[in-house]
């Protein structure tokens, strides 16, 4: 391999690295906050209940979404999916809140 | 009480699963295991441990799960050192953990 | 990115653990102290020593006492407190709060008070256990708001790293009796694998119930979305018994606070009681909380009756009946604060919070032996190995010897010391920057040993020193059943003996790993 295609790859795979850590932090938190949100709208229990039970599941969501996002081998993919879902949860805030 | 006998239960059934083990069971006894017998050690081992599950949760729920991941804990700790430094002594296990847990029991039923 | 699962979640593993773990090895070590932090409490302020919590007076003959001391020492005050002994804490406390003058902030004037012969009793200034319980979420010369953001970060880290470490290392559970001394890195991967396999349900879970409690800061937006006021409004709801009434301005001239507590003591007679507040007891407005201690039930918050101060009437309570969803959560918290514990299951929570420290400390270590493992002889030693080879030993062997030199400090800091709590933080924090700045110097195995050995006989002497500056000693914790204490001392030995053991472990293995290097030389 020459050099300069393996130092190509490098800067390549430490920029996908870097850009994978940033999605699941910060992508995986707004994600969750979404969910849990929604959750919490959406549980037929009294209003203290439903928060407590979502924030309860909270961190298991983002620990899942955190996995996902490196367990995903395409970029696209997980962005898009990630994308599409944050929209469709907002959306059904918003409309479940009126 | 009952949380003792627990204990000594659940020292009991991390001491078969690592007999079930060939490189422990090596270096307890000397010789390697057959495949029946390290078989037999692994059933013992896991009707131990429910039983060990059993006895903590019927003392009380919650309390009880959160013992019985302190006693594994316990156990596996204890004979990890035991494997470690001083594996001739697990031949006395055999005899002393039924032997402690019979006496507790005994006491505690009397 | 990497062609397989497995091999992305190693990444991870590596990763997400190594970023944080000098951070999670102290919120770790700090929370396992945090397990006995009244204990530790108790060792720090040996005022309190020669008082037993077996008390003789009934808790209505104490209440009584403290109604009528705070009736004439205190009857303007904005709130009353009066804390019953219990089983961890002799004493009787009572306190109140004056109404702040304008623009300034009030301070709880506090009396201890021996609870059968009510001899007030003045421990020395100190923070005794509560300062590892803060430190292991607050941090310290530190925005608190900021700390446990980062602490949440770290701890989510954490998980993520439990989680990968369960999906890589299946082989973990295969060998997990094995531990290999004195084999180099072999022996640094037995004890990760161990220490993580031994008390895994405990890692996942304190890890997890860690970040419940925090989960307000983290994620305030259920509740943000189901009420209008947010989370204030939310907490409203939940914790009732938080909330202060507002000052009616009309005169309280005879208070029903004894009716209020005979209506408790006929009702709920098997319930004890932690403490009462009240709030402006000469208010009309006043309610008088009753907090129940709870027992063995997986609950932190404490069951409350809340009573009308004016009518004597009971007027609402709290946490009594839970939901499941409240039980899940207060269970989660019960769950991680470990209060709920008695002597046995908390020394099993002590030893799990132990297997977790050596689980990070392990892990750390390995990774810089990797890395060194992995340099060309020729190749000179990069700022980042020797950064993380600092911060290592800085981190690993700085922090017990900081505990020490805390407890040190206060023993030895003069009793009579204005503002002596905060010297003795001082001295923790300076003994540790002492040790980073060692470690920037010594980073090899020489200076691992070298700290280990100071380790070892700091807490080797500590006994020592409590017995020559305090009336009791191990001897004396032991013949008269002072089991905190005498625990105190024996782990201190028992620590000491453990620092000795690596000490010599390091000996070992120094020599062939230096016959290693002479011969690729």
């Amino acid at each position: 391999m020459p050099i300069s295609s393996y130092f190509a790859y490098f800067t390549a795979y430490r920029l996908n690295v870097v850009a994978r850590f940033a999605t699941a932090i910060v992508g995986g938190y707004l994600l969750t906050a979404l969910s849990i949100s929604l959750m919490s709208l959406l549980l037929p229990v009294s209003k203290v209940d439903a928060v407590l039970f979502s924030v309860c599941l909270s961190v298991l969501i983002h620990c899942l979404i955190f996995i996902a996002v490196f367990a995903i081998k395409s970029l696209h993919l997980l962005c898009g999916g990630l994308l599409l879902l944050a929209t469709l949860q907002w959306m059904l805030i918003l409309i479940l809140k009126g | 009480m009952m949380y003792l006998i627990a204990t000594l239960l659940c020292l009991s059934s991390f001491t078969a699963f690592a007999l079930a083990k060939t490189p422990h069971y090596k270096a307890v006894f000397g010789t390697r295991p057959e495949h029946a017998l390290s078989q037999r050690y692994l059933i013992a081992a896991w009707i131990m441990l429910l039983l060990t599950l059993v006895i903590d949760v019927s003392q009380a729920i919650g309390y009880g799960s959160l013992i019985f991941c302190g006693q594994m804990a316990l156990s596996v700790l204890l004979l990890a050192i035991l494997l470690s430094f001083r594996p001739s002594w697990m031949r006395s296990l055999f005899y002393l953990l039924p032997a402690a847990t019979l006496l507790i029991t005994v006491s505690h039923v009397a | 990115m990497k062609d397989s699962f497995f091999r992305s979640m190693t990444w991870l593993h590596t990763w997400v653990g190594l970023l944080f773990c000098w951070l999670l090895w102290l919120v770790f070590f700090a929370g396992t102290l945090s397990f006995f932090r009244q204990e530790i409490t108790l060792w720090s302020k040996p005022e309190l020593h020669s008082y037993s919590s077996e008390v003789q007076s009934s808790q209505q003959a104490l209440l009584d006492y403290g109604f009528e001391r705070l009736n004439t020492e205190a009857p303007d005050a904005a709130r009353w407190w009066i804390s019953l002994p219990s089983e961890r804490n002799a004493l009787l406390r009572v306190s109140h709060l004056p109404y702040p003058e304008p623009g300034e902030k009030a301070s709880w004037i506090n009396h201890n008070l021996a609870a059968d012969s009510k001899v007030p009793v003045t421990p020395r200034e100190s923070k005794g256990g509560s300062f590892f319980y803060r430190l292991h979420f607050d941090l310290h010369y530190m925005d608190r708001t900021t700390a446990r953001w980062i602490v949440c970060l770290a701890s989510l880290f954490m998980l993520v790293a439990l989680i990968s470490g369960i999906v890589i290392h299946k082989r973990i559970f295969k060998d997990m009796f094995q531990f290999r001394a004195g084999k180099g890195s072999r022996s640094w991967l037995d004890g990760h694998n161990l220490s993580s396999v031994l008390a895994l349900p405990f890692h996942l879970m304190i890890t997890y119930t860690g970040l419940i409690t925090l989960i307000f800061t983290l994620f305030p937006y259920p509740a943000q979305t189901v009420y209008e006021g947010g989370v204030k409004e939310f907490r409203k709801e939940f914790y009732p018994e938080r909330q202060r009434p507002e000052l009616s301005h009309q005169p309280l001239t005879s208070p029903a606070f004894a009716q209020s507590i005979d209506h408790f003591f006929t009702n709920w007679p098997e319930q004890p009681i932690s403490r009462i507040i009240i709030d402006h007891p000469r208010d009309a407005a006043a309610v008088m909380k009753i907090y129940g201690a709870n027992r063995s039930e997986i609950k932190d918050e404490q069951a409350v009756w809340l009573y009308s101060g004016k009518t004597g009437e009971l007027l609402n309570t709290a946490h009594l009946e839970d939901s499941a969803a409240a039980k899940l959560y207060g269970g989660m918290i019960a769950m991680h604060t470990g209060r709920l514990a008695s002597p046995g299951l908390r020394w099993l929570y002590f030893l799990c919070g132990l297997a977790g420290c050596a689980m990070i400390a392990s892990g750390c270590v390995m990774w810089a032996k990797r890395l060194r493992e992995r340099q060309k002889p020729t190749q000179p030693v990069g700022f980042g190995l020797k950064l993380v080879e600092s911060l290592n030993l800085a981190a690993i062997m700085g922090l017990p010897l900081a505990t020490a030199a805390f407890f040190y400090a206060n023993r030895l800091i003069p009793v009579t010391n204005s503002a002596r709590a905060d010297q003795e933080v001082l001295v923790f924090f300076l003994t540790w920057a002492a040790t980073a700045l060692f470690a920037a110097k010594w980073r090899n195995t020489q200076g691992w040993r070298t700290l280990a050995l100071v380790n070892a006989l700091a807490w080797l002497v500590l006994p020592l020193c409590n017995a020559l500056t305090t009336q009791g000693s191990l001897i004396s914790y032991v013949s008269n059943g002072q089991w905190a204490l005498a625990m105190f001392d024996t782990m201190a030995l028992l620590a000491a003996a453990v620092f000795f053991w690596q000490s010599k472990q390091l000996q070992s293995t120094q020599q062939p790993q230096r016959t290693r290097r002479e011969r690729t030389a």
